[in-house]
């Protein structure tokens, strides 16, 4: 396909751009947001945007949904062109999810865990219905309705659900760790990929496309039948260990989702039955994304639990190479740019072809 | 978190304690500190980012999870103290201000001045906005009981 | 590791030093001036620690003097880690290695070979040589502080493009490229 060089259009687009300024900000008597509104009460679209656009930085993200009026992949593609003006420093020492501070910690397999079962702030059981109310006024200030300081603000221990599991070998155990792991920022992906690349490319892929992936699982495009072992949302603490230092320190906390999903039992003549397990980790609080990675994570193994992997949801390139939204609309978007001489040739082609046909049958 | 009546932190935890802060923070609560010291800066205060990395199943082998912004800064002061401040984020006045708090704590005989009048404040703060959340969280736990049949 | 001196005051000096580089190879045989570096380590001239500090990253290797302290300096600076000269993409030395023992890439990716940074006491001393090739109109005419084995290991190495070795010249803040693409005679 040739590309030709076209020129003029630009008054045009320095129209459009004028004018998607004006739209961006909407009426001037009508107050304009701000990154601290958008942070503060929009904080799940900026979660989604800093997972795929694989940068954790709230403001950022922020910045980006105001900018792209609310288009959320398109502001995923602002927060990635930001990215690579930034170097990178330092890879983080790999975090313990086992010692988050849950807000929110469920499980659908077990009633009683250690530590309880918390809700945090879930729309799980609110009823859909549209809110016409004007915003509550902010309740009394958390210094108020906090306990004293000097009390203890830990949470109890709330061992893994998987670990537990894992103590009687009824759950397929953790792989253990290898070499560095890959980075699909630095090689391009090949297949069959590692299941470290393929978590990487699943937890910056396109929520939409991981929950239909997911619920194609479920609905036997590859049978796994799931239970959420555990689902926890909370403040985790992230450690580099900087060479000139030469030991690790935390230099702040991220909020993560964490999926156990806990799947169907494999087993052989050799092995006694495991259940056998999906995992999602995703930056944010969100559930539907943390979840519908631990299945696809699930059935992305497939071949290596002795699956026939034959759906959708098996196959590592079918996934892998559809689910980051940037690259995705990347090349679908680049159809709307001018095509004209390829389209004149097919022009030509199709009415010599039909000149033919018509001709010869007269 | 840490003990706010511990005595003396290690330098992994002030610089811990440290990157919890923000600027404006530190620098009001070193109005009840000595000056800190001119210095020279050595890098940065610069922005980049770390590769957050996660592990499999929460306890496996680690990949990439995805990149998250972070701010450092190293500096020598005048008495030839190296200092390195880091967080996450992009805020390089915190992380110079980290680095020259570094420098000095490193001090055993500046220590106490300044570990009073900053990091003993921002550890206050920290455990009770951890607290606070603890708090909100714990209100959430689900108190099952089994309800009893209708046949009994 | 009380020995840290800084490294650039600003990122203009970075980019200043990356477009002295790109002159320096796109114009072979030309001296180019650079921001050199203010305190670098004793191992380094200043243009050598100003290129390392614009060309280095986390994920290049670099080869050093031996005995030389440089490696903290680098680390700390550009993250970069340190390399046997065999292995290395850029190897820094100031008695020139025998180019045969570096790295020259492969015919999949020529652009692995490595780049030799050689710091030399005077720019302007040595053999007259006559350069011809990319980069230059019609043929350069000047010294060039090179042995006598330099040039039978240059034509070695030239037969078998695209794999090969690339040359930065250094001598206090002044450079010259000798890219691999580079044709010359002893005059």
């Amino acid at each position: 396909m040739a590309y030709v060089a076209v020129k003029g259009g630009e008054a045009a687009i320095a129209a459009a751009h004028a004018w998607l300024a004006e739209c961006r900000r909407g009426a001037t008597d009508v107050p304009a947001l701000d990154t601290e509104q958008i942070m503060g009460q929009l904080g799940r679209a900026v979660d989604r945007v800093m997972a795929e656009g694989a940068l954790y930085d709230r403001e950022l993200a922020a910045r980006a949904i105001a900018q792209a009026q609310g288009d959320l992949i398109e502001a995923a593609f602002l927060l990635r062109a930001y990215r690579t003006t930034l170097p990178r420093l330092i890879d983080s020492e790999p975090v313990d999810t086992g010692a988050m501070r849950p807000l929110r910690r469920v499980s659908a397999i077990f009633k009683d865990l250690p530590g309880g079962q918390r809700l945090g702030p879930t729309t799980d059981y609110t009823h859909r219905l549209l809110d016409f109310t004007e915003p509550p006024t902010p309740a009394a200030t958390a210094n108020e309705t906090a306990p004293p300081a000097n009390q203890a603000s830990t949470p109890a221990a709330m061992p893994r659900v998987t670990d537990m599991m894992g103590a009687e070998a009824l759950l397929e155990p953790d792989q253990a760790g290898g070499d560095t792991p890959g980075d699909l920022t630095m090689e391009p992906l090949d297949f069959p990929a590692g299941r470290d690349l393929r978590l990487q490319g699943l937890a910056r892929g396109d929520e939409g496309f991981l929950l239909a992936l997911a619920y194609s699982t479920q609905r036997g495009y590859g049978h796994t039948h799931p239970f959420v072992g555990e689902l926890r949302v909370g403040e985790v603490a992230v450690s580099i260990a900087p060479p000139e230092l030469g030991f690790a320190i935390e230099i702040g906390d991220i909020t993560l989702t964490e999926c156990q999903m806990v799947n169907q039992f494999g087993g052989s003549k050799a092995a006694p039955p495991q259940f056998t397990r999906g995992y999602g980790l995703c930056f944010g609080h969100q559930d539907r994304k943390a979840i519908a990675m631990s299945l696809v994570d699930r059935s992305l193994r497939a071949a290596e639990l002795g699956e026939a992997a034959k759906a959708p949801a098996q196959n590592d390139e079918f996934v892998l190479s559809h689910c980051d939204n940037i690259e995705a609309t990347g090349f679908l978007e680049h159809l709307k740019l001018p095509h004209h001489v390829d389209f004149q040739s097919e022009l030509e082609t199709i009415r010599k072809m039909r000149a033919d046909i018509l001709g010869e049958a007269s | 978190m840490l003990d706010t009546t511990e005595t003396s932190f290690s330098r992994a935890d002030w610089l811990g304690i440290l990157a919890r802060g923000t600027a404006a923070f530190i620098t009001e609560a070193l109005q009840k500190a000595p000056a800190l010291p001119e210095f020279v800066r050595l890098r940065g205060p610069e922005t980049g980012m770390s590769m957050v990395r996660g592990r499999m199943g929460g306890g496996g082998a680690a990949f990439n999870l995805g990149e998250m912004t972070i701010a450092r800064c190293s500096i020598r002061d005048a008495a030839g103290r190296i200092g390195h401040g880091y967080a996450a984020g992009r805020d390089e006045a915190l992380v110079e201000l980290i680095a020259r708090l570094d420098a000095v704590l490193q001090a055993p005989d500046l220590y106490p001045a300044y570990a009073r009048a900053v990091l003993a404040p921002l550890c206050q703060a920290e455990a009770a906005r951890r607290a606070a959340l603890e708090a909100r969280a714990a209100a959430t736990e689900v108190k099952f009981f089994t309800l009893a049949t209708m046949r009994s | 590791m009380n020995t840290l001196t800084p490294g650039f005051a600003t990122p203009l000096q970075a980019q200043a030093c990356f477009r002295a580089v790109l002159k320096a190879m796109s114009f072979p045989g030309a001296p180019v001036e650079l921001p050199g570096v203010a305190e670098p380590p004793a191992a380094l001239s200043p243009a050598a620690a100003a290129i390392l500090l614009t060309l280095a990253d986390t994920m290049v290797t670099v080869s050093l003097p031996p005995g030389a302290e440089g490696a903290d300096w680098l680390a700390f600076h550009t993250g970069a880690k340190t390399a046997p000269a065999a292995d290395a993409d850029f190897v820094v030395a100031r008695a020139r290695p025998a180019l045969s023992t570096l790295r020259l890439g492969t015919y999949d990716e020529p652009e692995m070979g490595a780049t030799l940074i050689l710091d030399v006491p005077d720019l302007d001393a040595g053999p007259r040589f006559r350069l011809t090739g990319p980069g230059i109109a019609h043929e350069t005419l000047r010294r060039l502080p090179l042995d006598d084995q330099f040039l039978p290991e240059w034509r070695a190495l030239a037969a078998k493009t695209p794999l090969g070795v690339d040359i930065l010249l250094c001598a206090g803040t002044t450079l010259i490229g000798l890219p691999r693409s580079l044709t010359m005679e002893l005059l």
